[in-house]
């Protein structure tokens, strides 16, 4: 079984590099990228299982990116996770109504990422993280 | 000194003495001339003078009585009647002319009376038309400035020296009450014309400013001085229920020579204090805390960078401390933000508004002349934000998507999601990018609004916005813009069930030149304050356990009723109500069935009434059910009490009908038939009648509240032993 293809946007190279050395022990195929252009560069040449992108990201925002890969019918079930470093719940409700399948608010652990990735689940209706 | 007390008796009483001076010397004389008479005539004449004399004498009597009882009726009693009817007209403005009947031995007087009367009106009539033409003007310009003092959202109050009010607005009576409530029963007092200051708002910050102000005024430092006259102060009231934060100005006399009294505005900052002591507190607790767990961590880095071997303790201390310390750090920064969130929105005025407000607001701005067509739905809900710029983003919105999506037709609904509302801008057409709505939020709104931006809006309502589909929908979109509910507006208690009339007296500048309060006693009938107050009862016996069911009473300051400051409630009696009383005051049990018990009802009365003088139309019976539940109430009513009853016997005789409605007519005093036998109604009236009374007292030589008391005292003993017979 191959491993998943999960795409990291972050615009901080540290957590980018950190959730990159995480994930990757946890067994994803792990790409990092600091702007939106290169994500949708990566997801249109279908290298993505999974998404974790930053609610803001340089030029394009991560809750606009999420709207336009959920309003795609290609990418529509491509599962979506941002993080906010806002500290206000509305912006997690508004990721959600956008078409986020999770929100997690910086500063979070690795156990809030594992839990959060383990209710998510593939086009193929598989867990995607056996934890 | 016989000439002195003959004086003081009436008319009627000296005519009678003038006709028994008659009738005894007349029987005098006679006797004496028949006993000369006998001594002259032989004895067997004597019994026949004696009858003579004696049947001639009671004939003389006899006929001086008729006399007297035929003057007594048709000039004595008719004059005094006359001198009365004169006596009203004069001074207490009574249109009633004279019973021509009555008089008509009187020849010309009584006629001559009338057209007496009939000319005074007249000419009353005349000077009360120029005076009220001449004062129309100025009646204009204080009722312009009632209507700004009234709306005013400030409280004004101002008070002579020693902090007596004289002036007081709706914000500041509001403020009052608020305080009154959050004080629960405790005494707070009421706001009142003639009351204390000192009463409601702690003395010592008043007293402090009122002195710096006199110190930098007779310094002459005023002049100078960046605030003039005018100092802040900090002061929370008598209850500590509320802080004001105001400032006080001094008043000074008309040569400017001394200060008479000062000015207070203040408005009510104990939300806004508190949050800012809150704030306050927090932000010196997180950057504490901050520093604390920054140091842990450091603390924990420091130690793996050290190389040195870790116990497997240690490890797991320091696994955990990097666990766990970034996770706390988080949420200190969350109540950061919380606090910069809260300082930027308070600088920020928002006001609670109403949905279908706000929305019409949005529809008809049309700011760019597009013919939008905004239907609205949803439950109206009172929202909290600045109407202005949520409704000029609102237009905003429609009419770039209008642009965009080419549309028309837009819909307005609200949603309540808990303690938010979703203001809802809905079409039917396509989801907005996100990315677009960023662009439209970048734009600056109109001009008016400074170079704010729609996100700047956003950012001080603590909100956000997105474009979604709209669930369950024939292909509609709709923009999602959550905004608080005013949670103060929603639990609003109902209106207090006192009506207070469209213009109440919320001032009195007389008082600036009312002298302190001497001895009560020797105080001028309308130098006094008085509450008079009406009581509608089950029935007519307190000791046979008849209660009240309602009580009202107006005050009465420096001569003025003031229909401003009532007291007016129903009292739940703990008992049936009779059918023959509801029938006479139209209070039912279920009208009463939700009403406060008396000794819930008598300490906020007794503070109402305050050192105030107690009146009531006949009094006694009023003061009966007073007293009866005085005790379990904890409270004495030992004000000092004046009957309309008494004075009016005291003033028209006890011969005239002393009833309320009599008094009324005989004073021209309209009370509304819907009013009538209610106790505010009634209470009113008889404060009119007192006015009246009082007119009409001061010429018997009745003007002090001694006076008034003795009066009564003097008439209530008449009828003791009128009723003894």
């Amino acid at each position: 079984m191959t491993n998943k293809k999960l795409i990291v946007a972050d615009e901080q190279p540290v957590i980018a590099r950190c959730l990159k050395g995480l994930l990757t022990h946890e067994g994803y195929d792990v790409e990092t990228t600091a702007n939106a252009d290169k994500l949708l560069e990566i997801v249109r040449g279908g290298g993505a299982d999974l998404i974790l992108i930053d609610a803001d990201l340089p030029r394009q925002n991560g809750i606009s990116v999420c709207q336009a890969l959920k309003a795609n019918p290609a990418t529509r079930d491509l599962p979506v996770v941002v993080m906010s470093a806002s500290a206000r719940a509305i912006e997690a409700e508004k990721a959600k109504a956008l078409g986020a399948d999770a929100v997690l608010r910086k500063p979070f652990t690795l156990d809030d990422l594992k839990g959060a990735l383990g209710k998510l689940r593939t086009s193929e209706d598989r867990p995607l993280l056996h934890a | 000194m016989l000439e002195k007390a003959a004086e003081r008796w009436s008319l009627r009483l000296r005519i009678f003495l003038f006709f028994a001076l008659i009738a005894s010397g007349t029987a005098a004389i006679l006797s004496a001339a028949f006993i000369l008479l006998g001594r002259e005539l032989p004895p067997s004449a004597i019994s026949h003078l004696a009858l003579y004399g004696g049947g001639a004498g009671f004939a003389i009597i006899g006929l001086v009585l008729w006399v007297w009882i035929k003057f007594d009726d048709h000039i004595a009693r008719p004059v005094e009647t006359l001198a009365r009817d004169l006596h009203a007209a004069v001074h207490a403005g009574s249109e009633k002319l004279p019973d021509a009947a009555r008089a008509r031995y009187l020849g010309q007087l009584a006629p001559g009376i009338a057209e007496a009367s009939q000319a005074l009106q007249e000419a009353r009539e005349r000077i009360d038309t120029a005076i009220s033409n001449a004062t129309a003007r100025a009646e204009r310009q204080k009722k312009r400035l009632e209507t700004v003092l009234r709306d005013l959202q400030q409280g004004v109050i101002i008070c002579r020296l020693d902090h007596t009010v004289l002036l007081y607005n709706r914000a500041a009576q509001h403020f009052v009450a608020h305080a009154a409530a959050g004080a629960g029963s405790a005494p707070g007092g009421e706001l009142g014309l003639g009351r204390k200051l000192t009463s409601l708002i702690a003395r010592q910050p008043l007293r402090h400013t009122l002195d710096r102000l006199t110190r930098r005024f007779e310094g002459g430092r005023h002049l100078a001085h960046h605030d003039g006259l005018m100092a802040p102060f900090l002061a929370a009231t008598a209850t500590g229920h509320e802080t004001m934060k105001g400032r006080m100005s001094l008043v000074l006399d008309e040569d400017d020579a001394s200060p008479i009294g000062y000015v207070v505005t203040f408005d009510r900052v104990t939300e806004e204090l508190a949050a800012g002591i809150w704030r306050e507190r927090l932000l010196q607790d997180v950057a504490q805390d901050v520093r604390n767990h920054i140091t842990n961590l450091t603390m924990a880095g420091e130690l793996l960078l050290s190389g040195q071997p870790l116990t497997d303790e240690e490890k797991e201390h320091t696994r955990a401390t990097i666990r766990n310390e970034p996770r706390i750090l988080g949420e200190r920064l969350d109540r950061l933000d919380q606090v910069a969130n809260d300082i930027f929105a308070a600088a920020w005025p928002v006001a609670p508004v109403f949905s279908p407000t706000l929305f019409d607001s949005a529809a008809t701005r049309r700011s760019e002349d597009r013919a939008l067509t905004v239907e609205q739905r949803g439950t109206p809900v009172w929202i909290t934000c600045d109407s202005a710029s949520v409704s000029e983003l609102i237009d905003r919105i429609m009419n770039r998507a209008a642009v965009w999506d080419h549309v028309r037709d837009f819909r307005l609904e609200t949603e309540r999601n808990g303690e938010r509302v979703y203001v809802d801008i809905a079409w039917k057409g396509q989801v907005v990018p996100e990315s677009l709505v960023e662009e439209w939020l970048r734009e600056p709104l109109d001009e008016s609004l400074g170079a704010m931006t729609g996100r700047d809006v956003l950012t001080h309502h603590k909100t956000d916005l997105w474009c979604e589909t709209v669930p369950e929908s024939d292909g509609e979109v709709r923009i999602r813009l959550p905004l608080a509910i005013s949670s103060e507006l929603e639990d609003r208690p109902a209106k207090s069930s006192v009506a207070i009339p469209e213009r109440p007296e919320f001032y009195d500048f007389d008082l600036f030149t009312r002298h302190p309060p001497g001895a009560l006693d020797d105080m001028p009938l309308k130098a006094l304050s008085y509450v008079v107050f009406d009581t509608e009862t089950t029935g007519l016996e307190p000791s046979r356990g008849d209660e009240m069911v309602s009580i009202a009473g107006v005050r009465i300051v420096n001569g003025r009723v003031l229909r401003g400051e009532i007291f007016s409630t129903f009292i739940n009696p703990g008992r049936r109500i009779p059918a023959g009383a509801a029938k006479i005051h139209g209070i039912t049990d279920a009208m009463v069935a939700e009403a406060p018990a008396a000794d819930a009802v008598l300490p906020r009365f007794h503070d109402f009434v305050g050192d105030g003088v107690l009146v009531a139309h006949n009094a006694p019976f009023d003061m009966a059910f007073l007293k009866k539940r005085q005790a379990d109430a904890g409270l004495a009513f030992d004000q000092p009490v004046l009957d309309t009853v008494l004075l009016a016997a005291h003033v028209f005789g006890r011969a005239d009908s002393l009833t309320l409605d009599a008094l009324c007519e005989r004073f021209n005093i309209v009370i509304p038939p819907e009013d009538r036998h209610t106790a505010l109604g009634d209470a009113l009236a008889t404060a009119d009648v007192l006015m009246k009374l009082f007119d009409l007292l001061e010429p018997l030589g009745v003007s002090t509240l001694g006076d008034a008391i003795r009066a009564a005292d003097r008439q209530a003993a008449i009828r003791r032993k009128q009723s003894a017979y």
